[in-house]
């Protein structure tokens, strides 16, 4: 027990420290840090002693150890466009995106589990088909067709609800949340929506794959024998079974739900994470986009972590050989 | 348990009742494509992050809804000598903190301006000393005569001497910092509103300072400004459309017919104070881009006049700008001192004419060239070069087009890497000598000139010095003419047209839309 | 050429087997097929098959700009759905800009499928600590969602390249963005294929007789992983399509000059609101159509193909 966890362990460590080489390679060598924060008047020897300063002329192990060392106390640098540590605004823009995470993800699975369900018992339903070739066209709708046609029909046909930002917050401690205020709410419907589609889809279809793979298994053949009733053994067997796999597939694609967000975030002005990298990258704001870069990936290892130390725990058998985040199916 | 839930409940819909906002102040909310930059009111000479700033501070001299030049943190001005003038301050007048504005205000504002890091030092680049007199006397030396001193000064917000050195901001920006400067986020003067909160490209709010000294009955003015950004065009109109902004800068000109048929909403258009031209670079002996060696077709002005004649700029006017645009014959827009119907007349559309100027210039074939455009700076500038691809194509001119943003566009152009590029040019001081100085003058190394087409005219650079010291208002005007005349016919610029602007309001509100672009809106009125 | 006599081989097992049978019994996937062909046969044919050229600025109006669909009273017949804002065919240019959408797409795939193949092929032979290497990349690239690996690869390549290059590069450079998120899953498939095969016995006799092994086992290998690697392949094609799309809207994709159908969607949303519809709405209806096309194949496919299943 203890040597896996401890193998699973250094393994995340190497992923971030993986992560944390590029993310140090984008921070120094493209574009010369030095001339990002100087203006085009400033002197060779301005520039010298900041070099110095900022301890560029160290070598490289020395260099990417101070990196590691500062990005773990959560110093990123200032961000060049905004004139501010790279830390604040990431801390102001977390619960933005992180509400809308969660909003999505709840969206998702209040969806797909039901109708992977359905699809799964009721295989050769008419509805079925139609659910199953509706969820396709969920995943052929890119997100920010999905995002334009909500507002325009909700927000500039109907004008019931508000096309762009958070509406209201409330802070909490550093924390600001939108879920206090009614505003909020309205504001958070059309962006969890867009975000929560394709996850719907990728859950709903999951389900069903799962649901089928069980209902073919003995020990339901063997539940159907004995006569128990039918709803017994759709929701007491089958799906139980099934939940496992979902559960590990829905924390790994919290990740995936962060990196759309960049989309839903840009068409719906949401002021989360992903609009502030999408604005980092259009302004080549360097240490913002590295930042960014390790806390997705901090946030990915660590749910990775979690659910194989989960699975370890609820199922021994399982020595770390398992399908991650989709793969298979 | 069940007592747990129901504190629970209760602390929730407390927090409810308390966040829900009380309806009785009058909100302005508003937005356009981009946020200011900083707060700092000197490290960015951009118009979004000035209109900011002059919200927060006051000038020594404002401009009013006509651009007229009206008084501000002084009370009047004159010259005393040609190279000294003399400002009476505002007396009584206070800073949101509560402490006294003075003459020292003036001195720390004005050097910090001329100091490292700052943005705005072309304003009062002949300033050599700030002399306080007494409280209430500013005398300003400049090191040659300045005519247009006070016309600069509206540009210059007036800070906090006090407020800036206690926090540590008493330079522009420090890069040195390792922390944020200070004034980045937050800002203190003695303007109509009072900076709240600042969260950078998120949302801005200020609240009414209601002993601000310039209110003229403000009673209706709105109590709360809230400025948040939306970068995509389509979610902007969405939001006005919806009622979820009262005002909104740059409606796209292909959504003003429908927000003017918007009952809840009004739009006002005026012409703008700026004026989108082509430049082309005749200087080099050879263009980078164009598969014409050893020559440079645009040395010849037969062929920029065959550029000039090829583009059908009302095509243009109606599809691309819809209408809201007015043909240009002359860089500078009606508004700025100088400008003349006369100079300002278009040569005419003539494909034909410009077919044979290129073959008489030796180019019967055309020329390759790249064409230079920005894609988030004017109105449609983007769609402006797509359309201009084609008409050029069909005279023989083949254009390879390069659209960037702004960011990418303007450093590459002053770097003098563009062969072929597109400029828009504002004049805040509203007379001629700006562009002549920026855009006529011969370009001398180190000099902040915009003039990247190598276009040299010792005449007009003459001229465009004359003027500048010149205190003679007549004598003044028949340079400027002549300066225009010169202009014109050298063609250095193919004019395209003067930007026309829109503002989409809230029929709740009303208030006069300014020419240069810039909201006040503190002359803004919530009716009944 | 190692690949063509497997699959040849699979063709022909293709269509003797109920796979064909499966194809034909199921009206939708015909329907996928048909529409998936008319847009490959409509794309690369698209300058023999378009009513217009959108890009001879001789041809190309101003004045013909938002002329609206023919149906419409101010239609005109020679632009059967409407023109964009430049006065150019909106037909034509969704048949050119599905060119470079199902180009990128394929090249995509391709990149990643071979990539993957390879690397998983290699993983799988050689084990040990290589092994332990190509499946460590793999579960960093996994740690990192592909559309987030894709801004960053094209931030990367805008940033350290002068612009002309960039331009000139930008649709490797985003073939190459996309291509990158997808090899782990081929490498996953192939790699247990590898390690099955690895120990039999035709795998020492290729040693014997002189071959390297791991041409051996590409050339055995690939026959057992050729279904799963369609099925991967096909949903993949969609979903990089859609990645490319997605990049143009965000405007880090394609250069405007050579427009995508993302592109396309990106400018003609300007034009929503305020009446021309036509200019944004064909060219997103052509995007999902034609990958809710792929997705249908791919599905198909992957239950077909799946003897579990049937």
């Amino acid at each position: 027990m203890l040597a896996y966890v401890i193998q699973r362990l250094l393994q995340a460590v190497g992923v971030m420290l993986a992560v944390g080489l590029i993310a140090f390679a984008m921070f120094n060598y493209i574009g010369d840090p030095v001339n990002n924060m100087v203006g085009q008047e400033a002197s060779q020897a301005d520039r010298a002693e900041l070099r110095q300063q900022l301890g560029l002329n160290a070598p490289f192990p020395m260099q990417f150890a101070r990196f590691v060392a500062n990005a773990l106390s959560g110093d990123f640098g200032m961000s060049l466009r905004m004139q501010r540590p790279v830390a604040h605004l990431i801390a102001e823009r977390l619960p933005a995106t992180l509400e809308l995470v969660f909003a999505s993800a709840i969206l998702a699975l209040a969806f797909g589990v039901p109708l992977g369900v359905f699809t799964g018992i009721k295989r050769h339903s008419w509805v079925s088909r139609v659910i199953l070739t509706v969820s396709l066209v969920g995943v052929s709708l890119p997100t920010f067709v999905i995002g334009i046609l909500l507002i325009y029909v909700f927000a500039v046909l109907l004008g019931m609800l508000p096309s762009f930002g958070r509406g209201e917050v409330v802070k909490l401690g550093w924390w600001s949340t939108g879920l206090l205020t009614k505003a909020g709410w309205l504001a958070i419907v059309m962006p969890a929506i867009t975000l929560s589609l394709f996850q719907t889809t990728l859950i709903l279809r999951l389900v069903r794959a799962e649901m089928l793979e069980v209902m073919r298994t003995d020990f339901i053949k063997f539940a159907r024998a004995r006569g128990l009733p039918e709803r017994a053994i759709n929701f007491g067997h089958a799906l139980k079974n099934t939940l496992v796999p979902v559960i590990t597939i829905v924390g790994l694609n919290i990740g995936g739900l962060i990196a759309f967000s960049i989309i839903t975030e840009t068409v719906f002005q949401w002021p989360g994470l992903g609009a502030l990298f999408i604005q980092a990258v259009q302004f080549a704001d360097v240490p913002v986009m590295a930042a960014y870069l390790v806390l997705v990936a901090a946030m990915f290892v660590l749910v990775n972590l979690a659910v194989d130390l989960l699975y370890y725990l609820v199922d021994p058998r399982l020595r770390g050989e398992r399908a991650v985040a989709g793969g298979g199916h | 348990m069940r007592t747990k839930i129901w504190t629970a409940g209760l602390v929730l819909c407390a927090a409810m009742a308390l966040a829900w906002p009380a309806d009785a102040k009058n909100v302005l909310r508003w937005s356009s494509q981009g946020d200011a930059l900083t707060m700092d009111p000197y490290s960015q000479n951009e118009g979004p992050t000035t209109a900011m700033a002059m919200h927060v501070h006051d000038p020594l001299i404002r401009r009013n809804a006509k651009l007229e030049m009206i008084p501000g943190l002084a009370t009047s001005w004159k010259v005393v000598t040609p190279t000294s003038w003399e400002f009476k301050l505002r007396p009584g007048v206070k800073f949101h903190d509560g402490t006294p504005f003075t003459a020292d205000d003036v001195v720390f504002s004005l050097n910090r301006v001329k100091g490292p890091g700052s943005d705005f030092k072309s304003y009062i680049a002949t300033v050599t000393e700030v002399k306080k007199i007494d409280d209430t006397t500013v005398h300003i030396v400049t090191a040659k005569p300045t005519p247009l001193l006070a016309a600069n000064l509206t540009s210059v917000a007036i800070m906090s001497k006090a407020w800036a050195e206690k926090h540590n901001a008493v330079k522009a920006q420090d890069f040195k910092a390792k922390e944020e400067t200070y004034s980045v986020r937050n800002a203190m003067g003695t303007g109509p509103y009072v900076l709240k909160i600042r969260e950078p490209d998120v949302r801005t709010v200020m609240e009414k300072n209601p002993n601000w000294w310039g209110w003229d009955n403000g009673n209706d003015a709105p109590d709360e400004i809230v400025y948040s950004p939306v970068k995509n065009a389509a979610t902007r109109v969405a939001a006005i459309l919806s009622g979820e902004l009262d005002f909104l800068l740059d409606p796209p000109v292909q959504d003003i017919a429908r927000l003017k048929a918007a009952p809840s909403l009004h739009l006002k258009e005026t012409n703008q104070i700026r004026t989108i031209f082509l430049g082309m670079d005749q200087a080099r002996s050879e263009l980078r881009s164009s598969d014409v060696k050893g020559k440079n077709p645009f040395a010849d002005k037969r062929v920029r006049q065959a550029v000039y004649q090829a583009l059908d700029i009302d095509a243009i006017k109606s599809k691309v700008m819809r209408g809201n645009a007015i043909p240009a014959g002359m860089i500078t827009s009606p508004g700025v001192h100088g400008y003349t119907k006369e100079h300002d007349t278009r040569l005419k559309y003539d494909p034909a004419a410009a077919k044979k100027l290129l073959a008489d210039a030796g180019y019967p074939n055309g020329f390759s060239v790249k064409l230079d455009c920005p894609n988030d700076r004017y109105v449609n500038d983007e769609g402006i070069c797509q359309a201009v691809v084609p008409m050029l194509g069909r005279v023989g001119i083949k254009v390879q087009l390069e659209t960037q943003s702004k960011t990418l566009h303007f450093p590459k152009i002053q770097r003098g890497e563009s062969d072929f590029y597109m400029l828009g040019w504002g004049v805040p001081t509203l007379d001629s000598h700006y562009v002549f100085s920026f855009l006529g003058a011969t370009a001398t190394p180190g000099s902040s000139s915009w003039n990247f087409t190598g276009y040299s005219n010792k005449r007009l650079d003459q001229l465009s010095e004359a003027m500048d010291e010149e205190l003679d208002s007549a004598k003044r005007d028949v340079m400027v003419a002549e300066a225009w005349v010169l202009l014109n016919s050298d063609m250095p610029y193919t004019p395209l047209h003067h930007q026309v602007i829109a503002w989409a309001m809230s029929k709740k509100i009303d208030m006069p839309i300014i020419p240069n672009d810039s909201p006040q809106l503190w002359l803004a009125r919530f009716g009944k | 050429m190692a690949g063509a006599a497997p699959l040849v081989a699979l063709a022909r097992r293709a269509a003797d087997s109920d796979i064909f049978y499966s194809f034909r019994r199921s009206p939708m996937t015909v329907a996928a097929a048909a529409m998936t062909l008319v847009f490959i046969v409509g794309a690369v044919f698209a300058p023999w098959l378009a009513p217009h050229d959108p890009f001879e600025s001789v041809t190309v109006e101003l004045l013909d700009a938002f002329t609206p669909p023919v149906w419409d009273a101010r239609g005109d017949p020679r632009f059967l759905i409407g023109t964009d804002d430049q006065g150019r065919d909106v037909l034509s240019v969704i048949m050119y800009g599905s060119r470079i959408s199902l180009m990128v797409g394929f090249a995509a795939v391709i990149f990643s499928m071979v990539l993957g193949v390879s690397l998983g092929v290699v993983s799988g032979y050689a084990g040990g600590f290589t092994d332990a290497v190509i499946m460590r990349l793999a579960d960093v690239k996994l740690t990192l969602p592909g559309i987030l690996v894709a801004l960053m690869v094209d931030g990367i390549a805008r940033a350290a390249m002068p612009r002309e290059l960039h331009d000139a590069l930008a649709i490797y450079v985003v073939i190459f963005a996309i291509g990158i998120s997808g090899w782990p899953q081929y490498a996953r498939v192939t790699r247990g294929a590898t390690m099955v095969e690895k120990n039999k016995e035709y795998v020492a006799a290729a040693r014997v007789i002189g071959l390297h092994p791991v041409t051996i086992m590409f050339r055995h290998v690939l026959p057992n992983v050729m279904g799963p690697v369609l099925v991967l392949a096909t949903l993949g094609l969609a979903l990089a399509i859609i990645a490319e799309a997605t990049l143009s809207f965000l405007g880090v994709g394609v250069p405007a000059t050579t427009p995508s159908l993302g592109t396309l969607i990106r400018i003609g949303n300007s034009f929503l609101f305020s009446g021309e519809w036509w200019i944004t709405l064909f060219p997103s209806l052509a995007l999902v159509l034609l990958a809710l096309s792929v997705n249908l194949l791919g599905d198909w496919l992957r239950d077909a193909l799946n003897p579990k299943l049937r």
